[in-house]
C-alpha cells in the first residue's frame, strides 16, 4: 500500500521525467552506433571494399584505403574514431552521387519525412474512427468486417499494395497522376522553405503546385498507411473496449455526467494512450516499408537513395541511412514517451 | 406530496438476467425492498447472491448484456422504468453511488479536484467558476487533510481510504437523497474501514441521506444498519430490523450465515450449523493434545529477522543530482530502500498455533515468505528443528531435505494453482519432488489420502482449477501442502477470498487436520476474528515490527499497545448475545 | 477413477475448437486454408501442369484462360505453375526462419526474465537497440552482406523476427514469475529449471503460439519484399516477390496477371497466417477460462 506521497508540483515532475528520458536515450544511441559499426566490420567482406569499390581497384589502392580508414588499428580505436566521425557529421562519400553522404541525406530527407508524416496522419484518420466503431459495436458483423479489412491491409506487402493502387487508380481509372516524383516534372517547383512540398507550395501561394503535389503524394502515402492501419485500429478497439468497461467510467455515469464528458473526456482520452504507444511501434515498420514504397513510386527520398546505393555496392550511404533511421526512430519514440507522460501522470513516477 | 413515512425507494418483484454464452442467467429473481428517507438498509449476502447486480439495475448501470426482465422501481414518487431517461436523470442527482476498489473507480489521468468538479457540474448545482470552491468544501467535509493541496493530486498518489473519501465527496456533490454503497470497504484495512464507515454514517445523518449498504460482512451491516435484507441466489430471503434478523431469524439461510460469522465468544465448531458438525470431531483420534507440548527445543526459532528491499536505485541517484543542481529542496526524496521487516524474533513450540496479524504494509506477508524460505532474509537466523535453515539460500532450498517439512497454503485459491495442472497433478507435484522414487500406486494412494484429509471429493481430482469453486480450489491447495507430510504449515490468509459459510467449513477442516496430524501452524491474517478462533498466541505487526506478542486471550481482553487496541476496536463485532439465540 | 486422473482428452479439446470455429467462419477458413496450402506447396513439383522454368516464346503474355489458368509471362512461362512452386520456396523459408527465431527467442527471453538481474537488463537493452532499426533495413543489410542466397534470407528473416519472440517471452515469464502458483511450485520443492519448463513455458505457450503464426506471415512478407527489391533470391527462380517485380514492369501495359496472381497469393497466405493467429488465441485462451 503506497504511503501518501507528498503532492509534487506537476511541473517539476514533468521536467524530471523528461530529463530522465533524455538521459536514457544516450545508452541507446551508443548501442545503435556500436551495432552499426559491428554490422559493417564484422560481417564477411572487406570493409575497405565499402569505401573503395570501383571498376579498377588495385591492391595498393586497397592498402592505402585501409590505412586511411585506420583499419589496421585496434578495434577500440576504430570505434572511437567512428563515433568521432559521426559526431562531426562525416558519414563518408557516396560513390554513385560523388557527394558527401550527409549532404545527400539532408537533401533527400524532407521527401521521405513528408511522405511518412502524411502516411501516418492518414492511417490515424482511418484507423481511430474505425476502431471506435468496432469497439462500440463489438461482436457485431460490422466489427468483424472492419477487423478483416484491417487484417487484409496488414497482410498485403507494401509493394503489392502500391502496385495495386497504381494499377487501379492510374492505369484503369486514370484518376491518379503518373507515379514518378513528388510533383509534375514539367511544373515549376516552389522555392524550398521547409523541404515539405505541401507546405512550400502553400507558403508560395502556388495552388497548382499544391494540388499536383497532393495528387502525387496520395497514392504512396495511402500505400504506407494501409499496411499499418490494422495494428492501430486493433489497439484503439481493444483499448476502447477496456475503457468502456472500466470502473471509472461507471463512476462517471453514476455521477450523472453527460455523454460528452463520459465518453470523450473520460473515455476517449484514456483509450487513446495505448494507441500512442502503438504509433511508436508501428513507425518502425513504416520506416522499413518506406524503402520499398519509394522504389515502387520512384519517390526521391532517403529510402530509394539507400536502396540504389546498396544495389550498386556503394555502402557508405547505406551505413549513413541506417544511422539516420535509427536516430529518427529514437527521436520519435522519445517524443511519444514524453507526450504520454504529459497526459498520464502515473508514468512520471516510474 | 411525499410524507416522511412513505418509502423513498420502493422495489417490487425486480428480476434481472444476463445474456451469456449458452443462454440467460437469472442474477436477480423477484426482489422486493423499500427504504424510507434517512434510513440505512443493509443488503447482506455471499458472492453470487445478486446484491450488486440489483443495485446497479436501479440506476441503469448494468453491463451491456444485462436486462431488467420485470419489476417496479419507484424513487421519490417517480417510476424509474417509465421511460428510458428516467434512470439517467436520477443518477448522480437523486441517487448517488460509491463502489468497491476506490482507486480503480477514479479516472487515473485526471486530478481528483477536477473529478469532483465534474461531478458537481454534472448535477447542475454548480457553475464552472463556482465548482472549484465547492469542490474544496466537499473534500473538507469528507475529512481529507490539506484539501487545498490535494485538489491537484492524482488517484495513484492517494491511499485507498483517501480515494474512497473522494468518491464519497463526488457522491455528495449532488446532494442526493439516497446513497448506494456497494462493498465500500472491501480491500481496505480494518482501521481505514472503520474511519470510512464512520464518516459515511455521520454524513448521512447530517445530510439526511438514506443509505443502501451492500456488503458480505454481516458484522459491518450489524453495526451500521438499522434494517437488513438477506439475499441468497437472487432472492431476498428475509428483511427486518437488524437485531431481529440476526438474533431471532427463523430462516435457515440467515441462521447459517449468522452462525458462520466469527465473533467474540464463539468456538470454531459453532461456526457450523449443528447438523454439519459431526464430520469435524476427529474420527481417527487426536494425535497431539490441543495445548502445546514442551519438547525441549522449539520447532521454529527466529532471531532478529529483517528484510530490506532496494527500490529504484537509479531514480534515487538522478533525483539527488537534480536537487543539487537546482539547489532547492521542494520535493521529498524518493526512498531508495524499504524496511519491510525489522528485527522479528519469536519461538514456536511443536503443536502450537501462532497467528501473525497486521494491516497491509505491516510486513506479515514478507515475514511468512521468509519463514517458508521463499525469500532470503537480509539479516537474522531461522532455526527449524535445530537446523539452521536461514543459512540456506532460497534459490537452493527446494533441494533441501527440509523443504517438505515446511509447507504453505497461499492466499489466492485460484492463482496459487497452475492453470495447466488438474487437481491430481497439482497435489502430486510436491510429492514427486520430495519422494521421487515412489511407485505409481503409492503416489496415487498418497494423493487420494491428502485429498480426503483436505475434504476434497475424489471425483474432483480430474478437474482443472477454473472448473472448481473457490472452496474446492482452497482445498486443493491444502491437500497439496499436506501430501508431503509437513511438520509446519504456514497459512497465508487462507480464507480471505472465500465466502463466510465456506470459510467456516475450511477453518474447521484445518483445525481437524491439526489435531489429527499433529501439525504446527502459523496463520497470517488481517482478520482478527479468524486469528482469535484458530490461534493460541499472536504477533501483532506494524511497519515491519512486532509491536505486541502474547497469547490470544490477553491480546483480545487486555491489549497492551494502543495500536492493538485500535485494531480490535475497528473490527465490527456482532453483539455477544447473538451467540445462543441465533440457533 | 483411473480414467478420471488424466488431462482433458483430445476429443474434448477438438470439440471445443470446433465450437469456436463454427462461430467464427473466417478463422475456420484460415484453419483450413493453411494446411491446404502447405500440402499444395509440398506436392508442387508433382502437380504443376507445366515446368515452371520452361519458356515458350510462342505463347508469350497470354491472358488467363485455359490451359494457362493464370496466364503466361513475358517469356511464355506458365504463371500458375510458377506461383505453386514459389509457394514451396516461400513457405520453406518462412517456416525455417520462424522455427529458428522461436527457439532462440523464447529461450533467451524466458531465461533472461526468469533469472532476472544483469542478464535481463542486457537482453532487454540489446533487444531495444535492435528494434531501433527498421527491421526490414536490417534484413536488407544482412542479405547484402551475407550474399544472395536462400540461407541468407532465412537468417535475415530469423533475425528480424527474433526481437518479437524475445520481448514476448520476457514479458510472459516476468508476469508469470509473480504469480502465486509459481511461488507454490517453489514451496513444493521444484528447482528453477523445473519451474521454468514445467510451470512457466507451458503457460506462456498460447501467446507464443499466436506469435509464431503471425511471425510466419511476417517472414513470408519479408522474404518476398527482399526479393522484390533485388536482394537474396534472384531470377529466374520462381518466388512470389520476384514475380511481382517482373510483373510490375508489365502491369502498366495492361498485362496485369503477371503481378496480381503472385501478389494475391502472397496476400492470401499472410492473411491466413494472421487470421490463424487470432483463431488460435480464441481456441486456447477461452479453453482455460471456460
Amino acid at each position: 500500500m503506497p504511503a501518501e506521497a507528498k503532492v509534487m508540483t506537476r511541473n517539476s515532475e514533468i521536467w524530471r521525467f523528461i530529463l530522465r528520458r533524455l538521459l536514457g536515450t544516450i545508452p541507446l544511441l551508443i548501442g545503435v552506433g556500436v551495432f552499426t559499426f559491428v554490422l559493417v566490420r564484422v560481417l564477411p567482406g572487406d570493409p575497405a571494399a565499402y569505401y573503395a569499390t570501383g571498376p579498377s581497384v588495385t591492391n595498393e589502392d586497397m592498402a592505402q584505403v585501409r590505412t586511411a580508414l585506420g583499419l589496421d588499428r585496434p578495434v577500440i580505436e576504430q570505434l572511437v574514431r567512428y563515433f568521432r566521425d559521426i559526431a562531426s557529421g562525416d558519414l563518408g562519400r557516396s560513390l554513385v552521387t560523388g557527394q558527401l553522404v550527409s549532404r545527400d541525406l539532408v537533401e533527400r530527407f524532407p521527401a521521405s519525412f513528408e511522405l511518412t508524416l502524411v502516411a501516418m496522419i492518414l492511417a490515424l484518420l482511418i484507423a481511430i474512427p474505425l476502431g471506435i466503431v468496432a469497439a462500440i459495436r463489438a461482436g457485431s458483423w460490422i466489427d468483424h468486417i472492419v477487423r478483416l479489412i484491417g487484417t487484409l491491409g496488414v497482410s498485403m506487402p507494401a509493394f503489392v499494395a502500391g502496385i495495386l493502387l497504381i494499377f487501379i487508380f492510374y492505369f484503369k481509372l486514370g484518376i491518379a497522376p503518373e507515379p514518378i516524383d513528388r510533383i509534375d516534372p514539367f511544373m515549376l517547383k516552389p522555392p524550398s522553405v521547409t523541404g515539405l512540398m505541401l507546405f512550400d507550395s502553400l507558403i508560395a501561394g502556388n495552388l497548382a503546385a499544391f494540388s499536383s503535389a497532393v495528387g502525387r503524394l496520395l497514392l504512396p502515402a495511402l500505400t504506407m498507411a494501409i499496411i499499418v492501419i490494422a495494428p492501430l485500429m486493433r489497439m484503439t478497439r481493444a483499448s476502447m473496449i477496456a475503457v468502456l468497461g472500466s470502473d471509472f467510467i461507471r463512476t462517471a455515469r453514476a455521477a450523472g455526467m453527460n455523454w460528452w464528458t463520459v465518453y470523450v473526456r473520460y473515455g476517449l482520452r484514456n483509450a487513446l494512450l495505448p494507441v500512442l504507444t502503438t504509433i511508436g511501434l508501428v513507425i518502425s515498420y513504416q520506416l522499413g516499408a518506406n524503402v520499398v514504397v519509394e522504389k515502387v513510386f520512384a519517390w526521391p527520398g532517403v529510402g530509394s537513395y539507400a536502396l540504389n546505393s546498396l544495389l550498386a555496392t556503394d555502402y557508405a550511404p547505406v551505413q549513413g541511412y541506417v544511422l539516420l533511421m535509427a536516430c529518427v526512430y529514437v527521436v520519435i519514440n522519445t517524443s511519444i514517451d514524453i507526450l504520454y507522460a504529459l497526459v498520464d501522470p502515473r508514468i512520471r513516477v516510474q | 406530496m411525499i410524507d416522511s413515512t412513505s418509502p423513498l425507494l420502493e422495489v417490487r418483484d425486480l428480476a434481472v438476467s444476463f445474456d451469456v454464452r449458452g443462454g440467460r442467467v437469472n442474477a436477480v429473481d423477484g426482489v422486493s425492498l423499500s427504504i424510507r428517507p434517512g434510513e440505512t438498509l443493509g443488503v447482506v449476502g455471499e458472492s453470487g447472491s445478486g446484491k450488486s447486480v440489483m443495485a446497479y439495475s436501479l440506476v441503469g448501470l448494468l453491463a451491456g448484456n444485462g436486462r431488467i426482465d420485470r419489476g417496479q422501481i419507484r424513487f421519490d414518487g417517480r417510476d424509474l422504468r417509465d421511460d428510458r431517461h428516467a434512470m439517467a436523470r436520477v443518477r448522480g442527482r437523486g441517487i448517488a453511488f460509491i463502489f468497491q476498489n476506490p482507486r480503480a473507480a477514479l479516472n487515473p489521468i485526471r486530478s481528483i479536484g477536477d473529478q469532483v468538479r465534474d461531478a458537481l457540474e454534472a448535477s447542475g448545482r454548480s457553475s464552472r467558476k463556482d465548482s472549484a470552491r465547492r469542490a474544496l468544501e466537499l473534500l473538507e467535509q469528507v475529512r481529507i487533510e490539506r484539501a487545498q493541496d490535494r485538489l491537484r493530486a492524482f488517484p495513484h498518489e492517494l491511499s485507498g481510504g483517501m480515494c474512497q473519501r473522494v468518491l464519497i465527496a463526488m457522491a455528495l456533490a449532488a446532494e442526493p437523497k439516497l446513497l448506494i454503497a456497494d462493498e465500500p470497504t472491501t480491500g481496505l484495512d480494518v482501521t481505514t474501514q472503520k474511519v470510512i464507515m464512520d464518516t459515511l454514517y455521520e454524513l448521512s445523518a447530517s445530510h439526511g441521506l438514506a443509505t443502501l449498504l451492500i456488503t458480505h460482512d454481516v458484522g459491518l451491516a450489524a453495526r451500521y444498519c438499522r434494517r437488513i435484507a438477506v439475499m441468497c441466489e437472487g432472492k431476498v430471503v428475509e428483511t427486518g430490523p437488524t437485531a431481529e434478523v440476526l438474533e431471532r431469524s427463523r430462516v435457515p439461510y440467515t441462521q447459517r450465515l449468522v452462525a458462520a460469522t466469527p465473533r467474540v465468544g464463539r468456538a470454531l465448531i459453532e461456526l457450523l450449523p449443528p447438523c454439519e458438525r459431526g464430520a469435524f470431531k476427529a474420527p481417527h483420534g487426536e494425535k497431539s493434545p490441543s495445548a502445546p507440548t514442551s519438547e525441549g527445543f522449539p520447532l521454529l526459532d527466529v532471531q532478529g529477522l529483517s528484510k530490506t528491499f532496494r527500490i529504484n536505485p537509479s531514480v534515487g541517484f538522478l533525483t539527488k543530482g537534480l536537487r543539487k543542481l537546482r539547489g532547492t529542496n521542494t520535493v521529498e526524496s524518493v526512498a531508495t530502500t524499504h524496511d519491510a521487516v525489522r528485527g522479528v524474533s519469536f519461538a514456536l513450540k511443536r503443536g502450537s498455533r501462532l497467528g501473525i496479524v497486521g494491516e497491509s504494509g505491516s510486513g506479515k506477508t514478507t515475514l511468512s515468505r521468509m519463514l517458508a524460505r521463499l525469500l532470503d532474509q537480509s539479516e537474522g537466523q531461522i532455526e527449524f528443528d535445530g537446523q539452521d535453515i536461514g543459512a540456506v539460500p532460497s534459490s537452493v532450498f527446494s533441494r533441501s531435505t527440509v523443504r517438505h517439512r515446511i509447507q504453505v497454503v497461499f492466499q489466492d485459491p485460484l492463482g496459487s494453482l497452475n492453470p495447466r495442472f488438474n487437481a491430481y497433478e497439482a497435489i502430486l507435484n510436491p510429492l514427486r519432488r520430495s519422494e521421487p522414487s515412489l511407485s505409481r500406486e503409492t503416489q496415487r494412494a498418497r494423493v487420494v489420502d491428502a485429498a480426503r484429509l483436505a475434504g476434497l471429493d475424489r471425483l474432483l481430482l480430474s478437474r482443472f482449477p477454473h472448473q472448481l469453486s473457490g472452496g474446492q480450489q482452497a482445498r486443493v491447495g491444502i491437500a497439496r501442502a499436506l501430501v508431503v507430510k509437513p511438520d509446519l504449515l504456514i497459512l497465508d490468509e487462507p480464507t480471505s477470498a472465500l465466502d463466510v459459510s465456506i470459510q467456516a467449513v475450511v477453518l474447521n477442516q484445518l483445525d481437524l487436520l491439526r489435531r489429527e496430524l499433529g501439525l504446527t501452524y502459523i496463520l497470517v491474517s488481517h482478520d482478527l476474528n479468524v486469528i482469535r478462533l484458530m490461534c493460541d498466541s499472536v504477533l501483532v505487526m506494524r511497519s515491519g515490527q512486532v509491536i505486541e506478542s502474547s497469547d490470544v486471550e490477553t491480546i483480545f481482553r487486555s491489549p497492551a499497545h494502543a495500536y492493538t487496541r485500535e485494531l480490535i476496536d475497528a473490527v465490527p463485532h456482532l453483539p455477544a448475545q447473538v451467540t445462543e439465540k441465533a440457533q | 477413477m483411473a480414467a478420471g486422473i488424466v488431462s482433458l482428452s483430445f476429443a474434448d479439446r477438438a470439440g471445443h475448437a470446433a465450437h469456436v470455429l463454427a462461430r467464427n467462419p473466417v478463422s475456420a477458413a484460415a484453419f483450413l486454408f493453411i494446411p491446404a496450402l502447405v500440402l499444395l506447396a509440398a506436392l508442387a513439383p508433382w502437380i504443376v501442369p507445366y515446368d515452371p522454368n520452361a519458356t515458350d516464346l510462342d505463347h508469350v503474355l497470354q491472358g488467363p484462360a485455359a490451359p494457362h489458368w493464370f496466364g503466361t509471362d513475358q517469356v511464355g512461362r506458365d504463371v500458375l505453375s510458377r506461383v505453386l512452386i514459389a509457394a514451396r520456396l516461400d513457405l520453406a523459408i518462412a517456416f525455417s526462419a520462424v522455427i529458428l527465431s522461436f527457439l532462440a527467442g523464447t529461450f533467451v527471453g524466458g531465461a533472461a526474465a526468469f533469472f532476472g538481474g544483469v542478464t535481463d537488463r542486457v537482453v532487454g537493452r540489446a533487444t531495444d537497440v535492435l528494434m531501433t532499426f527498421p527491421l526490414f533495413v536490417v534484413a536488407m543489410a544482412m542479405v547484402a552482406a551475407l550474399g544472395n542466397s536462400i540461407q541468407s534470407i532465412v537468417v535475415a528473416s530469423a533475425v528480424v523476427n527474433l526481437p518479437f519472440f524475445v520481448r514476448l517471452a520476457r514479458s510472459e515469464v516476468s508476469v508469470l514469475r509473480s504469480q502465486q502458483f509459481v511461488e507454490a511450485a517453489r514451496a513444493g520443492g521444484n528447482s528453477n529449471l523445473q519451474i521454468l519448463f514445467g510451470f512457466m513455458i507451458p503457460n506462456a505457450l498460447p501467446t507464443l503460439t499466436v506469435q509464431v503464426s503471425t511471425g510466419l506471415g511476417w517472414a513470408v512478407l519479408n522474404a518476398a519484399s527482399l526479393s522484390f527489391i533485388g536482394l537474396g533470391i534472384r531470377p529466374p527462380t520462381a518466388e512470389w516477390g520476384i514475380m511481382v517485380a517482373e510483373g510490375a514492369a508489365n502491369i502498366l501495359s495492361g498485362f496485369w496477371w503477371l503481378a496480381i496472381f503472385p501478389g494475391a497469393a502472397l496476400t492470401l497466405t499472410v492473411l491466413c497466417f494472421n487470421l490463424l493467429g487470432d483463431g488460435l488465441r480464441d481456441v486456447i485462451d477461452v479453453r482455460t477460462r471456460r
